[in-house]
Order: structure tokens, then C-alpha cells, then sequence
């Protein structure tokens, strides 16, 4: 749930490459042998802030290991609860171990706590590093501006490059940010995860390792038909904006000559193909997270029975049950989370 | 936001299929947790209990009672499972179904407003503006509409729902969750006070970016010319540094809430198992139902931080429902009267009558007791020094703004009395920036009358003078124009502008400055060639250069918004001492 305030990737932003109405066939050929340059040179832009971004995804990495004990210890407190009523059904009375669980919650509430502040530097040092980009990349466009050769500008319109200042930097920023911080915390909330889950039970572990293939595959799937989607939906967008942005530079002439009408019709057919590729594509890239949610839920299930079974024969604790729970959620979060940037991308 | 609402009226059937859908998977979701801890309660511990009471052969068939029981339960959440995602598959479709049809509706409307704004509506918002919010603040109301339907819809059901079945279990711990939820509230008030105030300003300083980048773009061959790149970016750098130090605070604000809520979440369920250790020793909780009750405890606060994303959400998106309000709810100054006069194409006798006119947005008057007759078949000259008003007098004819007193009159009929398009109908209008579309020369002339013959196109380029240059291209008429005819010279772009206008065989031509960029042998061809070819036309020629309007049946002269001269060439030399300023700064004495 902690990603639910994290920041939406926008889908109003018109793509590189995407953005440019009528221009987008001069600009068709532009794609595909430059990616890796230009993925070089945004990575170039977070040169500067080595050190920074060293210790943000330490921070964050060292904020993960804390998360990740804690849901162990609470299985521990259970089990000290649980063993009271189990010995209790013999004696007649439950008798809690009280300094074993005081022990546990001061450790917890410890954990928890310096997991906090890590956090919060992380997430501090996260946004002053990505604002110092995003303005260092504007104030290069905008140099730039003033050095690219005119016959630029002839087969790019104002509205395309606008948007590149604007959305297009935005968003790749905040990519940029999410992704380097998630990154580093995933990598750390996996292997983590992981460790704890073998301490409890290589069994169980087995399981939740069988649900990557699966969602992974899923994924893969999803995302192979969601691209193309993407695409043709930030085409149209490109469209709509192109045209708009041309009837209002040129709207005395719109009015002067009763071209409202026309110029409505024309919107008309590029405001509906972008409704027409937007819900296609929002459909196919929405459907990452109930997808990979079932699977999820999936490995939920199958370890709650398989884990009853093993509570059974008293090869696993109640309040292993419950920490493995979370784990599973913790293992998912991340692959979850690389289905969400992978759509965003 | 009535507006907005109004949108969304056709699309309330989804909405509610929407609803519904989300109710079910919110239950689905809540059922879950429950099952679990039945698997725990009755499954493990009350038949391990059983069990070891039983002993012997009952034992052996209450253990494969047992495992039944366990598989059965499991067997439940498979179900649960499958059906929370299938309902969610169906929410996402009703979604964004929702989402891209509203927001097309929105582009739709607001588009439709603004181009039925006149010169007047259009000035209150810059051009940049007007373009952000037809584009991105119609997707900032989408999303909030796509994902906030979702979470609003989602967060109470799993909030509520999360709450009765946690109180099903064990009532007595109801204040864990009053006090969870009171601190993540604390939290969302503290951190949101600090932050909404700057979403504004934000959006703002987004806008600021914008008009500075477009400026510099649109001025792009000045800003080359002048060399003020120096200038120019340390304008777009102020903008950028301001933008940047109210995001930082923003985002830093906002990096506050997660680690935070992650405390308070994580912490809650300490203090769960700590209370619940009392209850379960006086055997007033079961185990699974204090696992349980951890997972809803969970649930609810996930629902208020679901919930509070909307308040990231909301604001951002009322400014946007806001500034496409603001739009939507200008009232068009310049209206139509509900029973129109008719006016055929035909001769036009244009007539100011005691005209005065102020800007909307300005204070003083800008022309002042205009009048005078723009006779048929006759050209009509104005000239004037820079802002004394000559373009805001024509802009009047075609109504681009209205008179503030008097009246123009066109045959005797007020413009105001004609409907907009039968009044621009009768007018070829050749602006002062010769705005061209983009698309090709061929549709250029075609957007100003769809059903021209390519004879006519050929004709109106001849008299425009344009042919000669069209001809030099490869594809003729055919070929390309970029956006505001940026691959053609100047006087090329004039040339094609006036080509539009002649193409209409219009009873009225307006020429705002329009042969400023040719040179003197083309002005003149030029001049011959309207003549002859628009014989029964009432011409208005807006000029600087005493050469090109010196044969004009009449001359009027404009200064500060008066006319205070009238009539031809030579009755101006001896009567109207600013023409004679003016002719005398640019002729030579023979000329004149």
C-alpha cells in the first residue's frame, strides 16, 4: 500500500518521439539507433550527483534491511501468544511469557523507528538531487534552443518542443527518481526478503519462488501488448496538441475566414482517435496490477494451506505463518512495482 | 466543477457499473484475511485440540478431517482471489473507458468555446495558456477521474468494511484502530497544509516556463538577430530556478508521508500483538483472529492513505477544473443577434458612423468619433503612425471586437445585425502577420473556399503574384507549408495571404498592412492586378508606405485614434499636415 502516494506516472505526457503531429513522419526516422545515446546522456546528468545518489540508495537499502526483520520478530510475538494457549489446553490456564514479548516489542519499536529515519533523509537528499536535475536539463534545452540551426524549428512545431521542456523533462525526472530509489530498495527488500523466508522454510519459499516465472511471463506478456498501445496513444496525443496548439496561433485567421467549423470537424477526428488509442492503452497497461495481484494472492493461499498443513505436523510455527505472509507481500511489492515503471517507461 | 459534472452526466451508467464492481472487489479483499484466520482458529488449533483430546482411531479420522477442512477453506480463497482480479480487470476497462470519454468530451467543449471567442475573449488568456489547458489540465482531470474514482470508491469500502469485520473479532481493541487512524489523519492535515497552498503556485510557475520557452521560440529568429540569447535564458533560467525551489519544497513535504505512514502502519500491529497478548490470555481472542485483525487494521489505514493520494490528486486537479472553468465560463462578448439580416455577396458600401471603441481589458479609448464611407469599386487607404489605432479600426468590420458606441454599418445594415458568418463571408481579410497553416499552398487557398477549381487557385495566386515562386517549387501547389508558412520568405508568405483572401471573390477586401514586405515592382503589379480583378470590391488597404496607398481613392489619416485627415492624395498634400510629414519623410520631392 506505501506505493499508493507515491506519484502517478502522468499519462499526458507526450513521448519522445510521440509528440509530433504532422511532423511526426519527417521525425519517424529518429528512434530507434539513438536510444542508447540518449539513455547515456540522461545517466550523464546524474554524474554530478555521485555521492548523493551513493547515499540515497544506501539509505534506502539500509531503511529495507530494517523492514525487512520486523515482520520475523512479530511472528516471534505471536508465537510466544500462540504457545501460551497451545501449553494452556493442558494446564487449563494461559500463561504469557511477558519479558519474552516486551523484549520483541522495544526491538520492534526500535527497528521501526531508525528505519524512519533513514527514510527521511532518503527522501530529502531523492528530491533536492532530481529538482537539481530537472533544472539543469531545462536550462540546457533552453541553450540549446538559442544553438540549433532554424531548420529545426521549421519541421518542429513550437507546441513539440514546448513539451519537451515541460512534460517531457518532468517525466523523465520523475522516472529517474522513482526508479533509482526503487531500485536500490527492491534490490534490498529481495534479497532480504529471501533470506528470511529460507530461515523460515525452504518448502514455502519454494512457493513464492514459482510465482516469479509465472508473473514475470505475465508481465511480458502485458507490457508486449501495452507498448504499442502507449505509442499510438501518445501519437494521437501529439495530434490533438498540434492541432490546438496551430488554431489558437492562428485563430484571426480561423475567425476571418469561417474556418471554425472545419477546424472543429479536424479536432473532432484527432480528439477521437486519442480516446480510441487512450482507453485501449490505459486498459492494457492497467491490467499489470490485477494480474499480478491474483498471483500474488495466489502464493497467499498456497502457503496459508500448505503452511497449516506443515503447523500441523509441528514443522512450522503459527507466527511463522504470519511472518511469511508479509514476506510474500514484501517479494511481490518489488515485482509489482517493476510491472508499474516497465508501463511507464 | 459544474461543468466538469455536466460531462460527466452521459457516462453515469459506467460509474455506477463502476461502483458496484469496486464494492465487490473491496469484499472480496475483506474475506480474505477472514478465511485465513478461520484456517488458523478452527483449522490448527481447535483440532490439534480435538485431536489430542480424541486420541486413537478418532484421531486419525479427525486429522483427515482436518486436512479436508484446510483444503476446503483454501479452496474459498482461490475463489475470493480469482474474482477480486476478474472484478478489478472490469473496473480498470469501466475506467478508463470513463476517463478517455470524459476528457475527450472536455477537449471537445473547451475547444469549441475558444473558437468561438472574438479578439476580445481571446486576449484575457495568452496563447499558451489556452493550449495547456485544452491538453494537460483536460488529462489532470482525467486522471483524477480514472485513478480517483478508483481509490475514492475503493479506500471507504476496504476503510469501512475493514473496520466491522476488525470489530467482529474483537471489539474491545476498537480504540487501536480510532487511534491509528487519528494519527494518520494528524499526519495527512500537517503535511497537506504545507503542501496544497504550493500546487497552485506550482501550476503557476509551470505556465510561466511555458510562456517564457514560447516566447523565446516564437521570437526565436529576433532573439538570433538581436543576439539576446544571453537574455533570453536568464529569463527562462529565473523562471526554471522558481519553479524548482517550490517543487523542492513540495516533493519534500510529500517524501515526509511515506516514511511516516510507514511508522505509524508498521508500529500498529506491535501494538496489536502487546494488547491482544491480554485478551488472549483471558482467552477472549483466538490467535488467528489477532492475525486477522492485524491484516484489517491494515486495511483501514491503507484506506486512508489511499484516500489521501486523492488529496494529492484533488488539488491539482481542481486547479485545472478551474482554469478550464474559467474558459468555459467567459461570455462571449461578441454574440449574434437571434434573427439575422441577410446580406448577399454583392456590392458593399461600408459606413462608420460617430464610432468609438476601447479595448476590454484597456482603459482609454483607442479611436475616437471615427466616420467615414468605404465606397465599392473604390480603394480606401489608411495610414497612421504605429498604434494610432489603424488595425483596431478594420478589426471592427469582421467584428473581431465590437464598437463601444456609433455603429459600422454595411449597406446600411449594422454588422452587428448580420450573423458572424454571413458578415465574414463578405470579407477577404488579409492579416497583418500573414499566419499561414500548416498543410500545402493548394490548402491554404482551399480552407478559405473549400470548393475552389483549380482554375480559380491558379487565378487568385496570379493576381496575389505568388504564382511565379509556386512555380519554382517541385510540387507546385503542392507543396508544403509549415506551421505559420515558416519555409516561405516573408513577402512569399504576404503573397500567399493575400491569395486566400482574393481566392473568395469577396464584396469586401481588408489589407491590415499587407504588402509591408514586398518589394516596390511587385507592390505595384500587385496593386494593378487587385484592381482590375476585384473592380466591384469595397477595398480598406491599411498601410505605413505613402507609395502604395498614393492612388487610393481615398486616404484617411489616422493620429491617436482620430482620423484628421480625409480624402485623396493631392487634397491631403495641401490640406492635412501629418500626411505631408509623412510623405515628405518618404518621397522624393518629385514623387510626391
Amino acid at each position: 500500500m506505501a506505493n499508493n502516494n507515491r506519484n502517478t506516472p502522468v499519462p499526458g505526457r507526450p513521448g519522445p518521439g510521440g509528440g509530433g503531429g504532422r511532423n511526426a513522419a519527417i521525425r519517424g526516422g529518429e528512434k530507434p539507433k539513438d536510444i542508447k545515446k540518449t539513455l547515456k546522456k540522461s545517466f550523464s546528468y546524474l554524474g554530478g550527483y555521485k555521492a548523493g545518489l551513493a547515499l540515497v540508495m544506501l539509505l534506502a537499502a539500509a531503511s529495507s534491511i530494517f523492514k525487512v526483520i520486523g515482520p520475523n520478530l512479530l511472528g516471534k510475538a505471536t508465537d510466544v501468544l500462540y504457545t501460551a494457549v497451545e501449553n494452556g489446553v493442558v494446564t487449563g490456564q494461559i500463561a504469557i511469557d511477558y519479558t519474552a514479548l516486551q523484549e520483541i516489542v522495544f526491538a520492534l519499536c526500535g527497528l521501526y523507528l531508525v528505519s524512519f529515519v533513514f527514510s527521511v533523509v532518503q527522501g530529502f537528499t531523492t528530491a533536492q538531487i532530481s529538482n537539481n536535475i530537472t533544472y539543469r536539463m531545462r536550462k540546457d534545452i533552453s541553450e540549446k534552443i538559442n544553438r540549433l540551426p532554424i531548420g529545426f524549428f521549421d519541421v518542429t512545431s513550437t507546441g513539440d518542443v514546448l513539451s519537451r521542456i515541460t512534460n517531457d523533462v518532468e517525466s523523465l525526472s520523475s522516472s529517474l527518481r522513482e526508479t533509482l530509489t526503487q531500485l536500490a530498495s527492491s534490490l534490498t527488500l529481495i534479497v532480504g526478503t529471501i533470506v528470511m523466508m529460507l530461515s523460515i522454510s525452504w518448502q514455502l519459499t519454494l512457493i513464492a519462488f514459482g510465482m516469479i516465472p509465472v508473473s514475470m511471463f505475465i508481465i511480458s506478456k502485458i507490457i508486449k501488448i501495452s507498448q504499442p498501445l502507449y505509442r499510438k496513444q501518445q501519437k494521437s496525443l501529439g495530434m490533438v496538441n498540434g492541432h490546438v496548439e496551430e488554431m489558437m496561433s492562428a485563430h484571426i485567421v480561423v475567425k476571418a475566414f469561417n474556418m471554425e467549423d472545419k477546424s472543429i470537424t479536424d479536432f473532432d477526428v484527432y480528439n477521437q482517435e486519442l480516446r480510441e488509442n487512450g482507453w485501449r492503452s490505459r486498459v492494457a497497461s492497467s491490467s499489470m496490477m490485477p494480474v499480478t495481484n491474483f498471483v500474488s494472492n495466489l502464493g497467499y493461499i498456497l502457503v496459508c494451506i500448505l503452511g497449516a498443513g506443515m503447523v500441523v505436523q509441528k514443522t512450522l510455527t503459527v507466527g511463522n505463518i504470519q511472518s511469511f505472509i508479509s514476506y510474500i507481500r514484501n517479494f511481490n511489492q518489488p515485482i509489482q512495482q517493476i510491472a508499474n515503471i516497465s508501463t511507464m517507461l | 466543477m459544474k461543468h466538469v459534472l455536466k460531462h460527466v452526466k452521459p457516462y453515469l451508467p459506467l460509474l455506477i457499473t463502476s461502483v458496484i464492481l469496486i464494492g465487490i472487489q473491496a469484499y472480496c479483499n475483506l474475506a480474505l484475511p477472514d478465511v485465513m484466520s478461520q484456517i488458523v482458529n478452527v483449522g490448527i488449533q481447535q483440532y490439534s485440540e480435538k485431536i489430542a483430546a480424541a486420541g486413537g482411531r478418532a484421531a486419525t479420522a479427525l486429522i483427515a478431517e482436518q486436512k479436508r477442512y484446510i483444503y476446503s477453506m483454501g479452496f474459498k480463497m482461490l475463489v475470493l482471489a480469482t474474482g477480486t482480479s476478474m472484478v478489478a480487470l472490469a473496473v480498470q476497462f469501466c475506467n478508463a473507458r470513463l476517463g478517455t470519454g470524459l476528457s475527450r468530451d472536455l477537449r471537445k467543449t473547451i475547444f469549441g468555446k475558444i473558437e468561438s471567442f472574438s479578439g476580445a475573449e481571446f486576449d484575457q488568456f495568452s496563447t499558451a495558456s489556452l493550449i495547456t489547458r485544452t491538453t494537460n489540465d483536460v488529462q489532470q482531470v482525467q486522471m483524477m477521474l480514472t485513478m480517483g474514482v478508483r481509490t475514492i470508491v475503493f479506500a471507504p469500502f476496504m476503510g469501512i468494511g475493514g473496520v466491522v469485520m476488525a470489530m467482529r473479532k474483537a471489539p474491545s481493541m476498537a480504540w487501536i484502530n480510532a487511534l491509528s487512524v487519528l494519527l494518520v489523519f494528524c499526519l495527512i492535515v500537517v503535511v497537506y497544509s504545507l503542501a496544497l497552498p504550493r500546487f497552485k503556485i506550482i501550476q503557476e510557475l509551470v505556465d510561466k516556463l511555458n510562456l517564457v520557452a514560447r516566447e523565446s521560440l516564437t521570437g526565436l529568429l529576433v532573439v538570433r538577430a538581436f543576439s539576446t540569447q544571453k537574455y533570453e535564458e536568464e529569463r527562462f533560467d529565473k523562471a526554471s530556478n522558481d519553479y524548482k525551489k517550490t517543487n523542492l519544497f513540495v516533493n519534500r513535504t510529500m517524501s515526509m508521508m511515506g516514511p511516516t505512514m510507514g511508522l505509524i502502519q508498521t508500529l500498529v500491529p506491535v501494538l496489536i500483538v502487546w494488547v491482544g497478548a491480554d485478551k488472549i490470555a483471558q482467552s477472549q481472542l483466538m490467535v488467528g483472529d489477532m492475525m486477522a485483525y492485524i491484516q484489517y487494521s491494515g486495511n483501514i489505514m491503507g484506506a486512508f492513505m489511499m484516500l489521501s493520494s486523492i488529496f494529492i490528486m484533488f488539488p491539482r486537479a481542481m486547479v485545472s477544473v478551474n482554469r478550464i472553468s474559467e474558459i468555459l465560463d467567459t461570455e462571449n462578448i461578441i454574440t449574434e443577434v437571434e434573427t439575422p439580416v441577410t446580406l448577399p455577396q454583392g456590392k458593399c458600401e461600408i459606413t462608420f458612423d460617430n464610432v468609438n471603441f476601447a479595448y476590454p481589458s484597456g482603459d482609454g479609448d483607442v479611436l475616437e468619433n471615427i466616420s467615414f464611407t468605404a465606397k465599392p469599386g473604390r480603394v480606401t487607404a489608411i495610414i497612421g503612425s504605429t498604434g494610432c489605432g489603424k488595425t483596431s479600426l478594420i478589426n471592427l468590420i469582421p467584428r473581431f471586437y465590437d464598437v463601444k458606441s456609433g455603429s459600422v454599418k454595411i449597406n446600411g445594415v449594422d454588422v452587428r445585425d448580420l450573423s458572424l458568418k454571413n458578415l465574414r463571408d463578405l470579407i477577404g481579410y488579409v492579416p497583418q502577420k500573414s499566419v499561414l497553416l500548416s498543410g500545402t499552398v493548394r490548402s491554404n487557398l482551399l480552407a478559405a473556399k473549400p470548393d475552389a477549381t483549380e482554375e480559380e487557385i491558379v487565378k487568385a495566386c496570379e493576381i496575389a503574384q505568388a504564382k511565379s515562386f509556386i512555380k519554382e517549387k517541385e510540387e507546385g501547389y503542392d507543396a508544403p507549408v509549415s506551421q505559420g508558412g515558416t519555409n516561405f520568405s516573408g513577402g512569399q508568405c504576404q503573397r500567399l495571404a493575400i491569395a486566400r483572401a482574393v481566392i473568395k471573390m469577396a464584396p469586401i477586401y481588408i489589407f491590415d498592412d499587407s504588402f509591408s514586405a514586398l518589394d516596390f515592382t511587385t507592390d505595384l503589379n500587385l496593386r494593378k492586378a487587385l484592381n482590375s480583378n476585384l473592380a466591384d470590391s469595397t477595398i480598406i488597404i491599411v498601410g505605413q508606405r505613402v507609395a502604395s496607398i498614393m492612388d487610393a481613392d481615398q486616404i484617411l489619416v489616422m493620429d491617436e485614434g482620430r482620423i484628421v485627415g480625409k480624402g485623396t492624395h493631392k487634397q491631403l498634400l495641401e490640406s492635412c499636415e501629418e500626411y505631408r510629414e509623412i510623405a515628405y519623410s518618404q518621397l522624393s520631392e518629385e514623387e510626391v
